[in-house]
């Protein structure tokens, strides 16, 4: 291979142009023996409509198709694989995709185009299972950014915790938005409001405080525990904690119990990935029984799906370097200079007149010289 | 360095002295709001005049780690923020108010004048009552005096400008105060500075209680 196409491979290290990052997540999904999943852009719309809960609310773009029928563009990819799955307890399938998603963006402001990536594991889903997508989560989010987290919460624990309450339904909704938003002053108005049991109130309320370390963060959890839900969830925990202390980047792994994505589907472990780049959560998954139970299937589930419009522009939309020359440099030369900085990974823009780049250099008479 | 977004005005004025008070001090801080942005190396802070309904979009947005912003505004736009605690200051109402002689027709359609489109929506649907939106951007009073509205769905705080207009309060929807934000992603990466500047902003407010 000539060297400065060498060069080439340390540009894509540096996370290349932004384009390298779904590359390097389907190698690493591959690397897992997970198999890409292609699928058609539309779907019919009935799926969305018997599903309307799982897609949180989201408008769905629809359109006649052939013989009458009404067809939606997908904005969804976890509902479509859950349907086509032909995996069995015995026999599960791991799966990966890279898709375009349509959603109406928050605020109405409009449909937007989500590009996704995402895994699914179905079949059956034990600790390894668990264990296996935090350390992908992990990983994934390493090929991100170096600076990142992983936040992980269990829909048992915090559904266990909020039943010892003994409130309506009404009232649990109301908690569950306080533990969303972290908000113990709304929720200990409610509770005084509610009349709800001081104990568990004082239990619940701390539980939703606690975020940081999950290995620092679970002994005082683990003292709050009330009921059976929450303590077979917290079990599930401890030794996901446990098998992350030996995870590359596991000392990334967080518990909070703020995150979680639609409580009537995901009925286990739940995971957010953040960026220091990202003000959202650029990984979002967990485990989804009850959609495949929905579908009259009786398999467990566990998947992740990947924001990559999130990824962080690491190219700033113009070269590393703009090389100037003149008519009267010669041309071999002036190359053979772009190509030795392109061997170092940078990406030269050669020019005769002055062009936006992050730095610029002149080639005079053999030598650079940098052009302030 | 936190990066705080302040609303500009009143409150913003009194959220700043509360957090000059707990050693969040910008020794540039000029409530003349010409310059917009301060910041104050030494106490690791960063402010940011911003118009209060846009506090929860810098802070949903990363460009401020907290804010300080009305209750108002966190349940008409609902930002995916942290709500982490009351400030108890920008104390009034959401309400729905309207001409004192003003007699509800249930069997009409009632014309809401506003500028919190989903409240109000949130509000009357809740009730079963179809209504009409009329978005207004400012002097929302005037709406039922000229007859574009029945009635008028704005925040409250001592009923002096309805009562100048001869309007009253029908209705309360829910108590308004300052809440203080943070934002997902900055919560995990500036944890301990979040949780301390929490932490002493709940001792102030204990202290006052």
């Amino acid at each position: 291979m000539p060297s400065s196409l060498k060069g080439i491979e340390r540009f894509f290290e540096r996370g290349g142009d932004g384009q390298t990052l779904p590359f390097k997540l389907s190698a690493l999904f591959s690397s897992y023996g997970y198999k890409k999943y292609r699928m058609s852009r539309f779907e019919e719309y009935s799926l969305y409509a018997e599903n309307f809960d799982f897609l949180a609310g989201s408008n769905v773009i629809t359109f006649g198709g052939e013989g009458g029928k009404l067809l939606a563009l997908r904005p969804d990819v976890t509902l479509s694989i859950a349907k086509n799955s032909k995996a069995t307890k015995e026999n599960g399938e791991k799966v990966y995709y890279h898709e375009s998603v349509y959603r109406l963006s928050r605020g109405n402001l409009g449909y937007e185009e989500i590009d996704q990536m995402g895994v699914e594991n179905i079949g059956e889903v034990d600790l390894l299972a668990i264990a296996e997508q935090a350390e992908l989560i992990l990983k994934s989010l390493a090929l991100f950014s170096g600076e990142y987290s992983l936040d992980v919460s269990h829909s048992g624990l915090v559904h266990g915790m909020v039943s010892q309450l003994g409130l309506s339904a009404e009232a649990k909704a109301k908690v569950y938005e306080c533990i969303k938003r972290k908000s113990v002053h709304a929720f200990a108005e409610l509770m005084e409001r509610e009349g709800a049991d001081q104990d568990a109130a004082a239990k619940v309320r701390r539980m939703i405080e606690l975020s940081g370390p999950i290995d620092e963060v679970l002994p005082e959890l683990g003292a709050l525990i009330m009921g059976e839900e929450a303590a077979d969830a917290y079990v599930q925990l401890m030794a996901l904690s446990h098998e992350a202390a030996r995870m590359e980047g596991g000392d990334r792994l967080r518990l909070d119990l703020s995150v979680f994505n639609h409580l009537d589907y995901y009925n286990g472990v739940m995971f957010n990935g953040y960026i220091r780049e990202c003000p959202k959560a650029v990984i979002v998954g967990g485990e989804y029984d009850k959609l495949l139970e929905k579908m009259g299937k009786n398999v467990q589930a566990l998947g992740f799906a990947i924001n990559l419009g999130a990824a962080p522009a690491i190219h700033r939309g113009v070269a590393d370097i703009a090389l100037l020359y003149d008519e009267s440099d010669n041309v071999y030369e002036v190359l053979e200079q772009a190509n030795k900085l392109r061997e170092k990974g940078k990406s030269v823009i050669v020019s005769k007149t002055r062009v936006p780049a992050v730095k610029t250099y002149a080639y005079t008479d053999g030598t650079l010289q940098e052009v302030k | 360095m936190l990066n705080i977004a302040l609303p500009k005005g009143r409150l913003g004025e009194k959220a700043y002295n509360l957090l000059e008070k707990i050693g969040y001090k910008c020794e540039e801080f000029d409530s003349g709001k010409r310059k917009l942005v301060f910041t104050d190396e030494k106490n690791g802070v960063s402010y940011f005049w911003v118009k209060p309904s846009d506090v929860a979009i810098y802070v949903e947005r990363g460009a401020a780690d907290v804010g300080v912003v009305g209750k108002d505004i966190l349940i008409e736009q609902d930002p995916d923020v942290y709500e982490l605690e009351d400030l108890k200051m920008g104390i009034c109402r959401m309400a729905v108010a309207a001409k004192k002689d003003f007699v509800d027709d249930t069997d009409k359609v009632l014309r809401v004048a506003t500028k919190f489109v989903n409240v109000a929506r949130a509000y009357y649907e809740g009730q079963g009552r179809q209504i009409d939106i009329i978005k207004l951007n400012g002097s929302i009073e005037l709406a039922p005096i000229l007859g574009l509205s029945d009635v008028i769905v704005d925040i409250v705080e001592t009923g002096a400008t309805l009562k100048e207009n001869n309007l009253e309060v029908k209705e309360v929807i829910f108590p308004v105060s300052a809440r203080l934000i943070a934002g997902k992603a900055a919560y995990r990466f500036k944890n301990e500075e979040i949780e301390r500047l929490l932490m002493q902003v709940r001792e102030v407010l204990h202290d006052k209680d």
